[in-house]
């Protein structure tokens, strides 16, 4: 056993950053919010999104007229916010007189693991506190508001628009009741009301609910609604449509809402290929972690992990939700 | 880490019930089902009958008083009045402090009046 001196803190700064990394990517590949949301990277303190709602350009054109010019039928505008989270790591003069390198290295995995899972639940709280426009209380201890574009909340039977007085709904319904437990029919409910979605011209633009998103404690009942061959729990053999048609992603992170309430039952479906439009969350700096530049009077090595994001919720279409409460 | 719409915006469309405040279901039906006006939405109604209720009021008081409750009237009715009471107006005012501006306004009025008058009616009044 030898000790820590000053003339090791550059190889254990580099130690530990490659612990850090590994640790970060070992989380980023479990963590689904992180699969979910769309992942950016921005340098703007408040960013600022504007709905568009498509263009409605093409027209019939007759022999050698002009094309008619696109116009981009503008809608709501949201502004995301960045905030910085972060934290110390300090390696004491204890851990390093007396060479304590796992206690050392367990601080830093830990401090991974607190990072990208922190993320990783407050990318989840805004699914699981979206069936309310009231504020909530985020992971951090922050009160955040939960209202989308339209200033409701993410899943609304009623969305609106500013073009006119159409709505629109993302709020999983079956048999005229919102909020359905999950079954094969209210998914198949779901993915109708979805594929039918018109725009506020009335024009069609189908939304193709592909995943399926669910507690740890529904993907067994999940996976056996969308992977068995027939029909699950039916006493025929007929065939099960939705078999390759909806992919079922378990997350941890949706059993247990921040603050504690059991939200195992809730369920989620959105349009893989449209979800980004939805939410996103953009990264001013990633969680990364940082040597001190001076030695305090307590000669702790200070390392610092800090990261700026935010979260954004956007045009909520193609994501749609429900809590399992049958309303 | 905030995600914030475009109150204003939506308040002027008549697509919150207050900057900062959404709709509730009931009211977003009154609102895109029974077609009724956001103001008396935002005064209360959820029904017609209550619309119904509400309009006769409103109509009873501008043919007594010569004007809609502040309430009722619309930004740019209130932007005029706040002119009228000597205030300096720029189109960032929310029509809820318009309302309680000229409130404030009227109230002192009355108070001043009843004194000249020799009343307590202004006291009472506040």
């Amino acid at each position: 056993m030898a000790q820590i001196l000053t003339t090791d803190f550059a190889s254990l700064t580099d130690d530990l950053q490659s612990i850090w990394n590994e640790v970060a990517k070992s989380n980023l590949e479990e963590a689904v919010g992180f699969k979910v949301f769309s992942i950016k990277d921005t340098n703007r303190r408040t960013y600022d999104h504007l709905v568009l709602h498509g263009l409605d350009v093409i027209k019939r054109v007759a022999q050698g007229a002009d094309l008619p010019s696109a116009t981009v039928v503008e809608g709501d505008s949201v502004t995301w916010t960045q905030a910085r989270y972060g934290g110390l790591v300090s390696v004491t003069k204890d851990m390093r007189m007396f060479d304590l390198h796992d206690e050392i290295t367990s601080l830093v995995k830990s401090a991974a693991d607190d990072a990208f899972n922190k993320v990783d639940q407050s990318l989840a709280d805004v699914l699981l506190n979206g069936f309310s426009a009231s504020a909530y209380t985020d992971v951090y201890g922050e009160s955040v508001a939960s209202t989308c574009t339209d200033g409701l909340a993410i899943f609304s039977a009623s969305h609106t628009n500013n073009i006119n007085s159409n709505t629109f709904r993302n709020l999983i319904r079956y048999n005229s009741a919102n909020n359905p437990v999950i079954s094969r029919e209210a998914i198949v409910k779901a993915r109708v009301d979805a594929m039918i979605y018109r725009d506020p011209t009335l024009h069609n633009r189908p939304i193709i609910l592909d995943t399926l998103l669910v507690a740890p404690e529904k993907e067994d009942e999940a996976l056996r609604i969308i992977n068995s061959s027939q029909i699950s729990g039916a006493a025929d053999n007929d065939v099960n449509p939705l078999k390759g048609k909806v992919k079922v992603v378990p997350w941890a992170k949706l059993q247990t809402r921040t603050g504690g309430t059991d939200t195992s039952a809730y369920w989620f479906m959105y349009d893989s290929k449209r979800v980004a439009e939805s939410l996103q969350a953009l990264f001013a700096e990633r969680p990364s972690l940082d040597a001190p530049e001076q030695v305090y009077k307590n000669k702790n090595w200070d390392y610092t992990v800090d990261f700026y994001y935010t979260i954004g919720r956007g045009f909520p279409a193609y994501v749609w939700g429900s809590t399992a409460v049958g309303s | 880490m905030q995600s914030t719409p475009n109150w204003s915006a939506l308040y002027a469309k008549g697509r919150c019930k207050a900057v900062g405040i959404s709709w509730s279901d009931e009211e977003l039906n009154a609102v895109y089902e029974l077609h009724i006006p956001v103001e008396y939405v935002r005064n209360g109604c959820k029904t017609l009958e209550e619309y119904e209720e509400a309009k006769n009021q409103v109509e009873y008081h501008e043919k007594e008083k010569g004007e809609k409750p502040l309430r009722y009237m619309n930004k740019f009715d209130l932007v005029k009045l706040a002119v009228q009471c000597g205030e300096n107006v720029t189109d960032d005012v929310t029509r809820n402090d318009l309302i309680s501006l000229i409130e404030v306004v009227r109230e002192k009025k009355f108070n001043s009046e009843a004194k000249l008058a020799g009343s307590d009616a202004g006291a009472l009044q506040s």
